[in-house]
């Protein structure tokens, strides 16, 4: 009688049993190499590794050659077993339009976290970028202009432009609604359920969507911080005034940077709000002293003025009149009630704390107000 | 591959109204989101909205519980396996056809969040995104499937969600074990590269065998092919279901074994 051909019900099927046996242990290297030796398996296990047609610079070198050159850092932050960062390297970044366009239009600088959410043990590049506020939880790209090469992100991100913050009615501003405005940029491919955004050539990119969208960023990320920031409604004289000499009204002369989140605050919160800029426009004689970041050559004609007050952060006011025995310096931004109490000190010559705790903790404001 | 495994399995799901209540409520949840998202926020008329491809675990999830399992609580497996067909045809064609489902299921939810898109803003038809999105939800669902075939075999009923949670929990475990451990060898200045790597090696694990995923756009880009996915995607399949044909020929099956 002929055997049966069919199989028993509790067949064994080998070949299965050795391949599973074979890609366990194929598998458990990868993982462990991963981890004790991580450059013998890049090519298997790293995403991010492998063969680009962008020109990497490192940290140092980029930023040395983009002061030079004048061209922004993109900064392309990677996360490893991100998948985001994975596409972003993988997919973006390998797209030859993408690549044409940063090797033209930026100096790319690339750094690699090795795991998203450790930040006790962050060390060189990693651990700079980290301190200064930098995203290290997903692949994100920042564009940072050559003048503000080792600032924030924060300051980064900050802009008090109009055009740049979006803003089309100002009577918010002038109701001091700023706040929040100037630095929400955080913008990008993915949103926090993973559905794509759409692009709109920002400071900053988080996450990965598609090549279009990077395309997009790179083309608009380069006019970030391009526009001068605000003035306010602030009736401001000519920097002339400065040499002539002192009339009935007390000066108030604005010292204030070109970028950075504390002047930011001050032009948008003080020089756009009702309150501030018609008692200063009434009281005062305003004078706005702008220091620009990344021209050595315009500030050195103003250094005079910082010495002059003992002013060491910027922004500042400084109001010097015929009826006060010294200037008053109010160093930092200290917000509204902050600068109301100082704008009222230098009228009346009286001490006047509205708010104590704003004062201590002025929203907005990096150093506290200080009068002399 | 057993075609009358496949078609009961299937059928048995279908007689489970709250399952399909729960795979109506999967696929309307993304839409209702994305809706809401574009009624609140003008610029994402003009945006493709998709969820994340790791939706396709839970479409697995809603096929695979106790797929097996349940067969061997009211003894229907061992009528089943009164017919010419072994155990592993068996075991692959549970596979197969929880698998097939679900990447059905899942890819239908992607295709109906895309076509939203697409009303509203026909240039969004031909991104590749949904394409990829597609294809990656279909190899998660065949890993997620593989790993949950093992399980649903190791118990009976509905259990092998409690071994799910039970794996789960050992993970989340694990991996606040290892934080701590590595967090206090840093603050003591010990060498934690070899606590950092072993645990690094057991959450990798871990996420491969929960988070089959593979980035699929990643290979598109020429030149770089990091293997290391595809290898354990290869892996948790195999072994997977190597392990349930196993565990299923040591098994003695009756009528009614709970």
């Amino acid at each position: 009688m002929p055997p049966t051909k069919s199989k028993s019900t509790r067949y064994q099927p080998k070949a299965l049993y050795f391949c599973a046996g074979a890609l366990l242990v194929l598998s458990g290297l990868c993982n462990f190499g991963e981890q004790f030796a991580a450059n013998y398996f890049a090519q298997v296990n790293d995403y991010l590794a492998g063969t680009s047609p962008i020109k990497w610079r490192t940290r140092q070198q980029g930023e040395l050659e983009a002061v030079e050159k004048h061209k922004p850092v993109l900064y392309v932050v990677l996360v490893k077993g991100d998948v985001y960062s994975m596409r972003l390297s993988g997919e973006g970044l390998h797209d030859s339009n993408a690549a044409a366009i940063i090797n033209k239009n930026y100096i790319p600088v690339k750094v690699v976290f090795n795991e998203a959410g450790n930040y006790k043990t962050l060390t060189g590049d990693c651990k700079i970028l980290q301190d200064r506020g930098f995203n290290m939880s997903s692949g994100s790209l920042i564009t940072v202009p050559w003048q503000m090469v080792g600032m924030s992100c924060q300051d980064v991100l900050s802009t008090s432009n109009l055009a740049e913050m979006g803003v089309e009615d100002s009577a918010k501003l002038e109701q001091g609604q700023f706040y929040g405005y100037n630095q929400n940029y955080y913008h990008g491919g993915r949103g926090q359920f993973g559905e794509i955004h759409g692009p709109t050539g920002r400071a900053i990119f988080n996450g990965y969507a598609n090549r279009q969208q990077l395309i997009d960023y790179l083309q608009t990320a380069t006019l970030w911080h391009q526009l001068p920031p605000t003035k306010g409604k602030v009736a401001w004289l000519p920097a002339e005034t400065l040499q002539k000499p002192l009339t009935e009204k007390p000066r108030l002369i604005a010292l204030v940077e070109n970028y950075g989140t504390a002047s930011d605050s001050m032009r948008l919160d003080i020089f756009w709000r009702k309150t501030h800029y018609e008692r200063i426009n009434q009281s005062f004689e305003p004078v706005l002293v702008e220091f620009h970041h990344g021209d050595r050559a315009y500030n050195e004609r103003l250094q005079y003025l910082k010495d002059k007050y003992g002013v060491t952060c910027l922004p500042a006011l400084v109001v010097e009149g015929a009826k006060l025995k010294a200037p008053m310096v109010q160093y930092g931004n200290s917000g509204s009630s902050g600068t109301d109490d100082f704008l009222h000190s230098a009228l009346t010559g009286e001490q006047k704390i509205s708010n104590p705790q704003l004062d201590r903790y002025p929203h907005g404001a990096h150093y506290r107000a200080h009068h002399h | 591959m057993n075609r009358a495994v496949c078609i009961t399995t299937w059928r048995e799901f279908k007689a489970n109204k709250v399952r399909i209540i729960m795979l109506t409520l999967l696929f309307l949840a993304p839409l209702v989101v994305f809706t809401m998202r574009r009624c609140t926020s003008p610029e994402a008329l003009n945006e493709d909205l998709l969820s994340h491809p790791c939706m396709a675990s839970l479409f697995t999830l809603l096929w695979a519980a106790g797929v097996i399992g349940r067969e061997v609580q009211n003894g229907t497996i061992a009528l089943v396996l009164a017919r010419p067909i072994s155990i592993a045809t068996y075991v692959y064609s549970k596979w197969f056809a929880v698998a097939f489902a679900a990447s059905l299921c899942a890819v239908e939810a992607v295709f109906c969040e895309h076509i939203i898109s697409a009303v509203n803003s026909p240039a969004l038809l031909w991104q590749t995104e949904f394409l990829t999105n597609s294809v990656e939800r279909v190899l998660l669902c065949f890993g997620t499937a593989a790993f949950l075939i093992l399980l649903s075999s190791l118990v009976s009923g509905l259990k092998d969600l409690a071994l799910l949670a039970g794996f789960g929990f050992i993970f989340m475990t694990l991996a606040t074990v290892g934080s701590m451990v590595h967090h206090l060898c840093a603050a003591a200045n010990f060498d934690a590269e070899l606590a950092r790597g072993l645990a690094k090696s057991v959450e990798h694990i871990f996420v491969g065998i929960i988070y089959p995923y593979i980035p699929l756009s990643v290979f598109f880009s020429g030149d770089l092919f990091a293997v290391g996915s595809l290898i354990s995607y290869s892996t948790l399949i195999t072994c997977s279901l190597a392990l349930a044909i196993k565990v299923l020929t040591r098994k003695e099956f009756s009528y009614a074994a709970d």
